[in-house]
């Protein structure tokens, strides 16, 4: 064992990570250029790039990555104060959860998809379905490990809190919902999947703006490119949220790991 | 601190849970026993006598289905309300995602004590149960032993009239336990607080208690009630003392019965 370790590039997980997305890229690239594919079919990663600026630059990409942004996260906030309050009076209340239990089984296997229809002809397509939808999406995880956090909590706990004199309301700030942080935060990753998916689907189908909505309208005109071009940056948007879900985790976990 | 003079006298209390399915348990049947003001009672007894659910009893979280509990104050010699109270549990109980600091000054902010002046006080109660420099460390960071430390720290900053210890080093070890029942002798002298103990340990009951409290087999009766005139301050020293052991018998006989009548019931022979 020498002293100094030895940087060992396989062994370090980002190398890994990144250096497969690089190799499948060139590969393609390549691969695309040897075999002289159609660019209708196949566009290689380099043209993908260019279109990928061009759209940035010119085509109002940015606008409608906002947009879509938007139309997520205004949705998922109200989803995580709706959903958590939700949670934590389902499981403080058992007439609540009686009344809860039947929606929520009724409600919560529903393919959100299909509500799609009846939203519009209640709220038409513009920013009230967009957040309805979106809220729905993310709802339903929240405020299912909301409530399977705080059962979980150490009945031990809220007796602590008791005796040092903590009223009904402080039990619940102090005591049920921190130690549901853990599976609250599951819940969000669920639910904020979900209301991405949920977002780019509506926009899909009924969008003017926003990624779905170029996504669709660029495979209508058999602009490849640009198809590639979107998915790509949804694949951002999911490793931007992923990092950013781990960061927060980590800082909301620290006691967990300490 | 100012010392409380307020006892809790227990006639002929007894609590029975209803039947849910099959027979209503008895989870305790007749105590009478009185708790003075200043003093450290212990209460001892085989496993599910109903020690724990009596100290709920003191605390208000559990009523009595039977019998009185009254509170007196003996300097004013008239009924007096509830005193103030914290327990420390055997299971220390301590929010792991609040620093040591955040879980003694826990209580403090129940009660809108400013953040620098809870704090303080925080820093004071963990200084005396040596655990300065631990502030900002979480309780997984923690030994058994300095978890309850934590423990004992969050109750007593709360400057209660009656600490309720329930099995407070039930789950340590016995060397820890050695250690921390000397600094629990030391902290409950010093503070003059009134003190109920429960314990399994007759050796701990011993050392600190004033008065130990002997209780019977399910369902809890008192069988004997006994002064412990030992000389205080009381260390590890005490157990060589001719009083300790001949003490430790008397109270170890009467348990023995008892823990034999309850394994008898328990096997149903």
């Amino acid at each position: 064992m020498s002293a100094q370790p030895q940087w060992k590039p396989l062994d370090d997980p980002h190398v890994l990570g990144w250096g497969s997305v690089v190799l499948v890229l060139v590969l393609w690239e390549v691969a695309a250029r040897l075999t002289g594919v159609n660019s209708l079919y196949l566009p290689r990663p380099s043209q993908i790039v260019v279109a990928l600026v061009t759209m940035f630059a010119t085509g109002g990409l940015f606008v409608d990555l906002l947009t879509t942004l938007y139309r997520i996260f205004a949705g998922f906030a109200i989803a995580l104060v709706v959903g958590v309050l939700l949670g934590v009076w389902i499981s403080t209340s058992w007439r609540v959860r009686a009344v809860a239990d039947m929606w929520v089984a009724a409600l919560y296997p529903l393919p959100k998809v299909t509500l799609i229809p009846l939203l519009i002809i209640w709220l038409g397509t513009g920013g009230p379905f967009m957040l309805t939808i979106s809220m729905l999406g993310a709802i339903f995880p929240i405020l299912i490990n909301t409530v399977l956090g705080v059962r979980q909590c150490d009945p031990g706990l809220v007796l602590a809190a008791r005796d040092l004199g903590a009223n009904p309301q402080q039990i619940v700030r102090k005591v049920l919902i921190p130690s549901a942080i853990p599976s609250i935060f599951a819940g969000v990753r669920l639910g904020l999947g979900v209301s991405i998916i949920l977002v780019v689907a509506a926009e899909m189908v009924v969008g003017k703006v926003g990624l779905g909505a170029r996504l669709y309208l660029a495979g209508q005109i058999l602009e490849t490119e640009q198809v590639f071009a979107v998915l790509i940056v949804l694949a951002a948007l999911g490793i931007a949220v992923t990092k950013i879900q781990d960061f927060i985790d980590l800082k909301l976990g620290r006691w967990r790991l300490a | 601190m100012a010392e409380s003079s307020v006892a809790v006298e227990f006639q002929d209390v007894g609590l029975t849970f209803p039947a849910v399915a099959g027979e209503p348990v008895v989870a305790l049947s007749a105590a009478t026993c009185t708790f003075e003001p200043g003093k450290v009672t212990a209460i001892i007894g085989p496993s599910g006598c109903g020690k724990s659910t009596l100290l709920q009893i003191v605390r208000g979280f559990l009523d009595a289905t039977r019998g009185t509990v009254m509170f007196i104050d003996r300097a004013a010699d008239a009924p007096a309300s509830r005193p103030a109270m914290s327990t420390v549990w055997q299971a220390f109980n301590l929010f792991p995602w609040l620093t040591v600091l955040e879980n003694v000054a826990f209580g403090l902010e129940l009660r809108g004590v400013a953040k620098p002046e809870r704090e303080a006080l925080a820093r004071k109660a963990i200084q005396a149960v040596d655990l300065s420099g631990f502030e900002s460390k979480y309780p997984r960071q923690l030994s058994g032993g300095m978890r309850q430390r934590v423990g004992l720290a969050r109750a007593l900053v709360m400057k209660p009239d009656i600490l309720l210890l329930d099995e407070p080093f039930g789950a340590l070890d016995a060397q820890t336990r050695l250690v921390l029942q000397e600094q629990l002798a030391r902290l409950v002298e010093q503070s003059g607080t009134t003190a109920i103990l429960v314990t399994h340990s007759i050796e701990e009951a011993i050392l600190l208690a004033d008065k130990i409290v002997v209780m019977s087999a399910r369902p809890g009766r008192v069988v004997a009630d006994i002064a412990v005139d030992l000389p205080r301050p009381r260390s590890f020293a005490t157990t060589q003392d001719p009083g300790y052991s001949k003490m430790f018998d008397r109270i170890y006989t009467l348990l023995r019965d008892e823990v034999m009548r309850a394994i008898v019931v328990e096997t149903g022979n």
